[in-house]
């Protein structure tokens, strides 16, 4: 008698029916026509109940969810892939406009398994060399990213934003990972003075009361550090680095807001606050170069990014019988201690290390109050008083804290001090 | 004997390509990487739910407007690539701009959306002068024409006549002229150079029409006046063109796409027509859902997802499924990401590309399952080939594939790392080391016994700065050269250097999900066999047992089966019997006992052994391991 062949991997777990594969991929692709069909409904007989959108898009994602799963159990047939293509196209067309963010997510996903059809149905050596393709294609956009941060080659931005822009983007693959570089650099906090006006009225005004809050991100307190890995409060610190984007050394620009600028802060210095220094003055050594005392957010943070955190922390800070009115914001940069300073007992937290920026006076629709205003986008200081604290004061104050005196309020030092 | 070495062979470098890439892998490395990556992406998303409508919700800090806006509307503006005058060197953006500072942008929109548009020999005589200035500084390539023209401008008086008695010196041939503040103004060159011999003087009377027009369009307001001239004067030769042309063109549409033209400059300065490319390919369910209920059943969906995928439980959609939510979640608010949100995503796609369900998993115990229930159903034992499955994970291409695409983009991720840092002076000086230990808001300094201890180690200046030349050199020869010594005999040292660096950053910058993601990278150069034997250890050969089973019943093949998939270690032999029996040290047990039995044998259970106790779990372990009746 002859031995019994020998076992081949498809003895040991066969693979699943191709037929199986089939019906469960159709069935998949039935359900995103069914979505087509809604719409087409939809758009002859007109708007329909919410629940038909609803439907829509249920069926189109399930749809697309069951085509996958039905790939999943035999990715070596192309017709797997092929329904896959089909499903993904007719899930597009599916959903309703609303979601077009997924249409496009889907036909992404119809043009992806289309070419995985194609891939399954090629001799091996054909599809090995097209996958090498795909290979030298993917890397040279991750290698586009990394080299794209200013100054970048001409070559990277013409390949960078003409090709690999639209993949980079929608893999989220555009990170240059150049990770504390060229330097560390100090973190960046946010101060916001919230002003409310309450439902009591002032008696001495006779005007509905107002008081102030202040608030600041980010913080390591139960509020905001809230997980035992911290992410809680690093996600806070990520939205503060995101207002830190500046426009480097406009002020020494020569040009007529410039000049009008530099006349509004010399103005503030004089009318308002004459212990201010003036920005070309030195105040204990601890004044910076007029061109980094001015400085002027990237315009994507001063006309999208800080109107849209006003408008969050105004819809967050409303409460019955409190409403918010306005809201002066503060970017504050965390200088890092300097060795000699740090080994001569100063504190990394002292209020001295913190340098306010003021980004302006906001509406709680995000509207900025005065784009003319005196300090805007100047550092407002906080310097260390001439003679250190007092005699007798019993919180030892030794800083001039101009930021809460151009606030109007006084901010607690000691909320953010461990 | 041969005394000389054997000639080194050389692979053509097609093949090494194919072996390089695509030469079959052990998915037990993946497998491993999917299981912890796995649990930290659900981590990641749990950590979510404290803030979830702060950073997904309509309101949120990135508004539900403003980041719709964003994704269907942002300009990508590209550099020339070429042109025939200057051959690709003429860097002044297509795109007209107006001005940034808000009461700035205010006045110019105000300007542009009351010019007489729709008035075609109006609006054509009010852009005249802006034109004979453009093509005055165009053609001479000196800026003085504009400077000079609209400072001329910027002079006349506001009072209707007094600028017409303005206008009419210039015309008789006036050089300059004083304001009534005091100031004079000159006579633009380009209009001095025009005839001044008759009274008339037809070219210069036609251009004082055109400065009136001109004059007529601007803001009345002195100072949105100013504002306007300014951001005229402030454009360089080839800004002025652009600007001149996009308001010309602003004459040729209809009121409404005038109106769209306009807004769309005012949100996005600059110009749909010369982007490359409108809107932005990004996707998330939280562009399109904004009930709180619905967000909060989507969010348990998509923990249930990624916990199915961090257990490997249909993997290859569960995968995809995790990929796709997180990158939903980084697309909808990318304000709130750092280097963390980078790591993961590129973890979540090889995982996504590989078989990262075959080995660690749920799919992997199904797999077995099915593979012993095929052997003991066909042969009553298990034969060799299902032994070896059992054993090992098969190797795959996909699984290779995948862990090399995971490494070689590891490399590109320290080499830029590395090499970006030596652009910075306090990476040269030795400085940077010192602010990743005392930056307050991610180091530990905010603690006292850590600020003491960074106190006394600085005070010692020559230990400090020998201390830190050391941290940053240790950085630079872990960045810049593990891409190219993990592919040596070196590997395993290159990979130590990499793990102390990120148990570095992760004890002093406190960004411990960031470290535990590099050094799921950096395991992806470890071998299958390496993780295998780290996990399940030596094979305790010491305790086998015994399950003999009826191949006739199905019901006890399936009993058998099942513990052929629990047997990590390779402990019980199946051998076919008249009943289900499990037999250990000799001793058979039947029914319920039986399921105790090979659960107490079983090697890798022993650490939760105790579970056993728990009310109904060992009932569920019986009714797992024995046949039911």
């Amino acid at each position: 008698m002859d031995p019994a062949p020998p076992l081949t991997d498809d003895d040991i777990l066969p693979p699943v029916e191709p037929r199986t594969v089939y019906r469960l991929g159709l069935t998949g692709t039935g359900m995103a026509a069914a979505a087509c069909g809604i719409g087409l409904v939809e758009a002859f007989a007109g708007d329909l109940p919410w629940v038909a959108a609803t439907l829509r898009v249920a069926l189109a994602f399930f749809g697309l969810i069951l085509a996958g799963y039905a790939l999943s159990l035999r990715a070596g047939l192309w017709q797997a892939w092929a329904i896959l293509a089909a499903t993904a196209g007719l899930g597009s067309l599916g959903l309703p406009n609303t979601w077009d963010s997924f249409q496009m997510f889907f036909r992404v996903a119809a043009v992806v398994a289309g070419c995985g059809a194609g891939l399954a149905a090629l001799p091996l050596t054909l599809r090995l060399s097209l996958i090498s393709v795909a290979v030298l294609v993917h890397f040279g956009g991750i290698l586009t990213a990394t080299t794209w941060p200013d100054p970048a080659p001409w070559l990277t931005n013409q390949v960078g934003q003409r090709v690999y822009m639209p993949y980079l983007t929608f893999m989220y693959l555009r990170n240059a990972y150049h990770f504390y570089s060229p330097e560390p650099g100090p973190a960046s906090h946010v101060f916001v003075l919230v002003k409310y006006e309450l439902d009591e009225t002032d008696p001495k005004t006779g005007k509905p009361k107002l008081v102030s809050e202040w608030l600041s991100m980010p913080r390591r307190d139960a509020e905001q550090f809230r997980d035992p890995l911290g992410l809680t409060y690093y996600r806070r610190l990520s939205l503060t680095e995101m207002v830190s984007q500046i426009i480097p050394a406009l002020v020494t620009n020569q040009n007529i807001e410039t000049e009008e600028v530099k006349e509004r802060r010399v103005a503030y210095s004089v009318i308002k606050d004459p212990l201010m220094p003036q920005p070309y003055q030195a105040a204990q050594g601890n004044v910076d170069p007029i061109n980094l005392q001015y400085r002027i957010p990237q315009p994507h943070v001063y006309k999208y990014l800080l109107p849209s955190y006003v408008r969050h922390l105004a819809g967050a800070h409303e409460a019955p019988g409190r409403k918010v009115v306005s809201m002066k914001i503060y970017r504050v940069e965390h200088r890092i201690i300097q060795p000699q300073v740090f080994v001569n007992g100063g504190s990394p937290f002292h209020p001295t290390t913190y340098k306010p920026y003021y980004c302006g006076e906001y509406t709680p629709d995000g509207k900025l109050v005065d784009p003319q205003e005196q300090m805007l986008y100047w550092l407002v200081p906080i310097l260390p008083k001439p003679g250190g604290a007092a005699p007798g004061d019993p919180d030892k104050i030794d800083y001039d804290d101009h930021m809460s005196r151009h606030a109007g309020f006084k901010f607690n030092w000691k909320d953010i001090t461990p | 004997m041969s005394t000389t070495l054997p000639a080194p062979t050389k692979k053509p470098l097609l093949k090494t390509w194919l072996d390089f890439w695509f030469a079959p892998g052990d998915p037990t490395t993946l497998g491993f990487l999917r299981l912890v990556t796995g649990f930290i992406v659900l981590y990641v998303h749990l950590a979510y739910c404290f803030d979830f409508h702060s950073f997904f919700g309509p309101h949120a800090w990135w508004g539900l407007n403003e980041a719709n806006r964003e994704r269907r509307e942002a300009p990508t503006p590209v550099p020339t690539f070429w042109d025939d005058k200057f051959g690709g060197w003429d860097e002044t953006p297509k795109s007209a701009f107006l001005p940034e500072y808000p009461h700035r942008l205010a006045a110019f929109l105000k300007f542009l959306r009351g010019l007489p548009a729709d008035d075609k020999a109006q609006f054509a005589q009010s852009l005249k002068f802006l034109t004979r200035i453009k093509d005055a500084v165009e053609n001479t390539g000196n800026p003085m024409y504009g400077l000079e023209g609209f400072g001329y401008v910027a002079g006349l008086s506001g009072d209707p006549n007094t600028r017409a008695k303005e206008l009419q010196n210039m015309v008789k041939g006036d050089t300059k002229f004083v304001t009534s503040t005091g100031q004079i103004v000159r006579v633009p060159t380009m209009l001095t150079s025009l005839p001044s011999d008759s009274p008339t003087n037809p070219d210069r009377l036609e251009v004082a029409a055109e400065i009136e027009a001109f004059f007529r369009v601007l803001p009345t307001d002195i100072d949105e006046r100013k504002y306007v001239i300014a951001h005229f004067v402030e454009a360089d030769a080839g800004r002025l063109k652009n600007l001149v042309r996009f308001i010309k063109e602003l004459g040729d549409l209809s009121p409404e796409q005038r109106k769209e033209l306009l807004d769309y400059m005012e949100y996005w300065n600059f110009e749909k027509k010369q982007a490359l490319r409108v809107g932005q390919p990004t996707f998330s369910v939280w562009f399109h859902m904004t009930d709180p209920t619905c967000m909060a059943v989507t969010h348990g969906v998509v923990l249930v997802v990624m916990f199915c995928f961090a257990i490997g439980f249909c993997t290859r959609v569960t995968s995809a499924l995790t990929w796709i939510a997180a990158v939903g979640y980084i697309h909808r608010n990318q304000y709130v990401l750092f280097g963390m949100d980078t790591m993961m995503n590129i973890l979540l796609i090889y995982l996504m590309i590989g078989n990262s369900g075959a080995a660690l998993s749920v799919d992997r115990l199904i797999a077995r399952y099915r593979a012993g229930k095929l052997g003991l159903g066909r042969s009553g034992t298990i034969d060799d080939r299902t032994r070896a499955y059992l054993e090992t994970p098969p190797a795959s291409v996909s699984a290779g594939f995948a862990l090399k695409l995971l490494n070689v983009h590891f490399c590109f991720i320290y080499m830029a790392a590395g090499l970006s840092k030596l652009k910075g002076n306090s990476w040269w000086n030795t400085t940077a080391y010192w602010d990743t230990l005392v930056n307050p808001e991610f180091t530990l300094i905010h603690y006292s016994l850590y600020e003491s201890f960074v106190r006394n180690m600085v005070w010692n200046r020559p230990f400090y700065a020998l201390a830190s030349a050391m941290g940053v050199g240790f950085t630079f020869v872990a960045e810049i050269g593990l891409p190219f010594l993990v592919w040596t005999r070196l590997r395993p040292f290159v990979m130590i250097m990499g793990f102390m660096l990120h148990a570095g950053v992760a004890i002093f910058m406190g960004l411990w999900i960031f470290s535990l993601l590099m050094m799921m990278m950096l395991l992806g150069y470890m071998p299958g066999w390496c993780v295998r034997e780290r996990i399940f250890g030596a094979k305790p050969a010491a305790t086998p047992f015994t399950v003999t089973f009826s191949k006739a019943d199905p019901a006890q093949v399936r009993a058998a089966a099942r513990i052929a998939a629990l047997d990590f270690d390779a402990q019980a032999t199946f051998a076919e019997g008249a009943e289900y029996r499990v037999v250990v040290d000799g001793k058979p047990f039947a029914g319920p006992d039986a399921a105790k039995a090979a659960a107490g044998r079983m090697a890798w259970a022993s650490p939760v052994r105790v579970a056993l106790l728990v009310p109904g779990l060992s009932g569920v372990v019986a009714g797992l391991l024995a046949p039911q009746k």
